[in-house]
């Protein structure tokens, strides 16, 4: 078996619980169809089996590697990525005239799932000039687009977003990237950028960086950073590629995982750049990019945490060992280790984690549609208000979830889990890095907290909180799912409450108090989220005929009684406000 | 000119099968277009793109074949005839039926399939040769148009190959080698949806008659393992044994 990601439950996700047929009534989606998207599904499955599964583990044990003049990766990195430019994947979402097919953003994200539990490294070149080209879909000038998005939506060019350098990587603030303007119009920049995915390699043409850097003059922080174009090589007007631009390679990082992609520190030497937008804009620009790339983060932990549960659940009903408890009889036959509770634990946690963040990533990808297609501007903003409250979370969250499934899908295969012979202990690694790139999980939880759930007079937390209120309101009166509906209404008032105590306690000022357990908030509000999410998943399942269906009642059977459990605890724990991470000019920690 | 390509829907052959009341349930089982198919829809279309003219394909099946029917216009099939039959028809009556719409179509050539993939049947391109009338060349792995009377084409035997000049209008069956199919694009399958479909209603009665189904046993599924290359051999022996029995 393949083991990516079960399409029957994308099936079941997309079409019964996400109801994602009725964006065919947009304008935009008119062309499309249930047919439609199944068959770009069946594309896209087809690819990530063929070309992007088949190279995981080499991309694995033989790292990019660069020759003090090129970056060199696996040939099959680049054949995989020309069967997907072939299939048009590159510019699907994006308008006819473009190129692309008007694609749903969430049947896209759908596709990138497939490709990410197939080959996560493989994948991240794709979905990050898939972001880039947004981008420049957005906010680029008429001149660049058609200089460095088209080819990018031909797969001509690849993308990348350059932010990070050596010593600052979650302070943006405190970035040094210079860029001087020049007499022609462009700038010339100056620094190092550190972490760059995809930075250089041979696969592309070209390779298109987005870059922040402060333009000398400007005013200090964030307010400071503007966005710019630096090629790999240099665009004359018509197109044709010109000399190499002065981005050199200064070396590659050596990863723990993710190891089919690249990771360069980047040196800017008076590289030739165009301002994208208007000055000082950048970072609100790449946060175009960074929403979508977080969004891509949560779907690339829960896809390896789908495929690592379809592994574990492959072995353990293969594997035989020991007997059943009530059996005594040394001479009867081991039985397959699915039949042992504690293993089904662990898959059953995996299940629960993999399936509500799969439904989580499908949700936020929808908003996107919603945003982009809503009949009114106002259910417009109120999809996009929606989508910043659940960003943190959907990056957030899925990413600790994701690494907690990997680990039981390792602890599931016993020892042979531990080796490199089985895929288990790769996804594990790979996944480790989902929690720390696109802004730290520490970042996230602040976020979250600090920023969105309070935006607009808490509308992005009611917002939230209404959406979550309809599926109570809505399982209420089934007798099934009554418990279920009350648990979730009490811990609905719980997480209510501890926000406004939290939000109340900055507002008087004692900001650092307030959000020294944001990541306590985090996992409150993902998990009431999950929770949420798989009481919607239960409603759906409900009295229909079939091992699958029963399958999602069980599931939410687990979160509500061995998740959900963990909220008041969580929300004691905040309203508390103790101060046992608080005064670090105290040395406490020193181990003198 | 004119290419026909005559294709059908099984299983996929990751899909684990379940027999119910003596016989294969599908539900819930992923369908796909036949990979011979597909060899033969992209001998087609490669035909097509090379000499001009039309590229059609003919099914016979139930409803559901209309995805198969979906997947060849996608790859660039210019329309398609979906005779549309519900239960199992024996290779001859499919190729009854199929030769009436196809006598009509007047192709150059016809390709199908070498063997179907879910009941291992290599009937149904001779026996439509045989109900038009026209010569067949089986388990062609290469094609070559010369004009519109003849066609050169490579096929292969048990223990080596022949290369034959054949007569047109012919029935050519699809063998591995053919050619490497393309993917549908994602234009491709926006494009299908405006392709011409055709449904013919066929009240063709079997002259074979399925009165029970059954799986054979995984356990029983015996692996052959190439063994020209040794030192390959064995790595694979090794990675069998311990990745899929898990004995070693
Ligand atoms: C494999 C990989 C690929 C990457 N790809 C890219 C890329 O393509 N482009 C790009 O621009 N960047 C990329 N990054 C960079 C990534 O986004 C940063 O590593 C990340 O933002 C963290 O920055 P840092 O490594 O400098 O850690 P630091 O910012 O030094 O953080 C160290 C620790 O301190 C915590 N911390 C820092 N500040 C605070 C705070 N204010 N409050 C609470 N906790 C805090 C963090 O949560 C973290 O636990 C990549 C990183 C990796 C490892
Ligand atoms: C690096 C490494 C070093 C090792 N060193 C040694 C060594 O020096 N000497 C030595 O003798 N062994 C050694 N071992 C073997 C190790 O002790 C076994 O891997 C371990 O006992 C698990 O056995 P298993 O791998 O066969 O997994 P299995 O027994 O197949 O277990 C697979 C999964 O099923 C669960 N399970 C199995 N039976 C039951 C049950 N009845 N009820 C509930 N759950 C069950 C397990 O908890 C596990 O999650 C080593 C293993 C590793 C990976």
């Amino acid at each position: 078996m393949d083991r990516l990601i079960s399409r029957r439950d994308l099936e079941f996700l997309l079409y019964e619980v996400l109801d994602v047929e009725a964006l065919t009534q947009r304008e935009r989606y008119r062309d499309h169809s249930r047919e439609t998207f199944k068959d770009t599904l069946d594309v896209a499955y087809r690819i990530a089996v063929e070309h992007f599964a088949t190279h995981n583990k080499k991309n694995d044990q033989e790292e990019p590697w660069f020759d003090g003049e090129r970056v060199h990766t696996n040939p099959e990195v680049k054949a995989a990525l020309e069967a997907y430019r072939q299939a048009g994947l590159f510019a699907a979402t994006h308008d006819y005239a473009l190129g692309g097919i008007q694609l749903p953003y969430v049947i896209a994200t759908a596709c990138g799932a497939l490709f990410k539990a197939a080959n996560i490294a493989t994948a991240s070149f794709a979905l990050l000039t898939a972001g880039n080209a947004n981008v420049l879909r957005k906010y680029g000038s008429p001149a660049q687009q058609k200089k460095y998005l088209l080819p990018q939506l031909e797969g001509r060019f690849f993308g990348t977003m350059c932010l990070s350098e050596p010593h600052a990587g979650s302070s943006l603030t405190d970035l040094l990237t210079r860029a001087e303007p020049q007499a022609d119009g462009t700038y010339r920049l100056n620094g190092s950028k550190m972490w760059i995915s995809g930075g250089d390699h041979e696969i592309a043409e070209n390779i298109v960086h987005l870059v922040l850097a402060k333009i000398p003059g400007g005013p200090p922080g964030v307010k400071g950073i503007s966005l710019f174009i630096v090629p790999k090589y240099l665009v004359h007007d018509d197109g044709r590629l010109g000399p190499r631009n002065g981005v050199r390679v200064a070396g590659l990082n050596h990863k723990m995982g993710y190891r089919g992609i690249p990771n360069c520190l980047l040196s800017l030497e008076d590289a030739v750049g165009e301002l994208v937008g208007a000055p000082h804009q950048g970072l609100s620009y790449m946060f175009t990019m960074m929403n979508e790339a977080r969004i891509g983060v949560g779907m690339g932990a829960m896809a390896l945490a789908y495929t690592g549960y379809l592994h574990a659940l492959e072995y353990a009903q293969t594997r035989t060992q020991g007997r059943r408890m009530h059996d005594k009889n040394p001479a009867s036959p081991a039985v397959p280790i699915i039949q042992h509770p504690d293993v089904r634990r662990m898959l059953i946690m995996q299940k629960a984690y993999a399936e509500g963040c799969l439904h989580l990533c499908l949700y936020a990808a929808r908003l996107v549609d919603e945003e982009r297609t809503a009949p009114t501007p106002e259910a417009a903003e109120q999809a996009r208000l929606l989508l910043e409250v659940l960003t943190p979370v959907v990056k957030g969250w899925s990413s600790e979830l994701g690494i907690r499934a990997n680990e039981l899908a390792i602890q599931v295969h016993g020892g042979y889990g531990y080796t490199r012979d089985y895929n288990v202990e790769q996804f594990y690694r790979d996944n480790r890095l989902n929690a720390i790139h696109e802004g730290t999980n520490g970042i996230q939880a602040l976020d979250l907290l600090a920023r969105k759930v309070g935006m607009q007079e808490g509308l992005g937390f009611r917002l939230w909180a209404q959406e979550v209120e309809r599926t109570i309101q809505a399982s209420r009166d089934t007798h099934a799912l009554r418990p279920y509906a009350e648990a979730l209404e009490q811990a609905l008032k719980t997480t209510a409450q501890v926000t406004q105590q939290l939000l109340n306690k900055a507002a008087q000022g004692e900001v650092e108090r307030a959000f020294a357990n944001s990541f306590a908030y985090l996992e409150l509000f993902g998990t009431v989220t999950l929770a949420w999410l798989w009481l919607e998943q239960a409603r759906k399942a409900l009295g229909k005929e079939g091992a699958f269906y029963r399958g999602k009642l069980e599931a939410a059977r687990y979160f509500f009684l061995y998740e959900l459990d963990k909220v008041p605890l969580l929300a004691e724990r905040l309203m508390r406000l103790d101060d046992v991470f608080l005064y670090p000019e105290q040395d406490w920690l020193t181990t003198d | 000119m004119k290419f026909v390509a005559v294709i059908r829907q099984v299983p996929d052959g990751e899909s684990r099968l379940k027999i119910e009341g003596g016989k294969v349930d599908l539900g819930g089982v992923t369908m796909i277009l036949d990979q011979m198919d597909e060899w033969a829809v992209e001998e087609v279309i490669r035909l097509q793109e090379k000499h001009g003219g039309e590229s059609v394909v003919v099914a016979l099946g139930p409803e559901r074949f209309e995805e198969a029917i979906r997947t060849a216009l996608a790859m660039g099939i210019d329309r398609a005839i979906h005779l549309v039959a519900e239960g199992y028809l024996d290779p001859i009556t499919q190729a009854e039926a199929l030769a009436k719409v196809i006598r009509a179509e007047a192709p150059t050539l016809v390709f199908t399939g070498g063997q179907q993939a879910d009941w291992d049947s290599q009937a149904l391109g001779p026996a439509l040769a045989e109900a038009l009338a026209w010569p067949v060349v089986s388990w062609t792995t290469q094609i070559e148009l010369e004009g519109e009377t003849h066609a050169k084409a490579k096929h292969d035997l048990d223990e080596g190959a022949e290369v034959v000049r054949v007569a047109l209008p012919a029935v050519f069956t699809s063998q591995q080698g053919l050619n490497e199919p393309r993917y549908p694009t994602l234009p491709g399958i926006m494009k299908a949806k405006r392709k011409e479909l055709k449904k013919v209603p066929v009240s063709a009665s079997s002259k074979v008659e399925i009165l029970e189904q059954t799986i054979q046993e995984k356990s029983r599924l015996n692996k052959m393992i190439d063994g020209k290359d040794p030192v390959a051999a064995a790595h694979e022996l090794v990675r069998l044994l311990h990745e899929e029995a898990k004995v070693i």
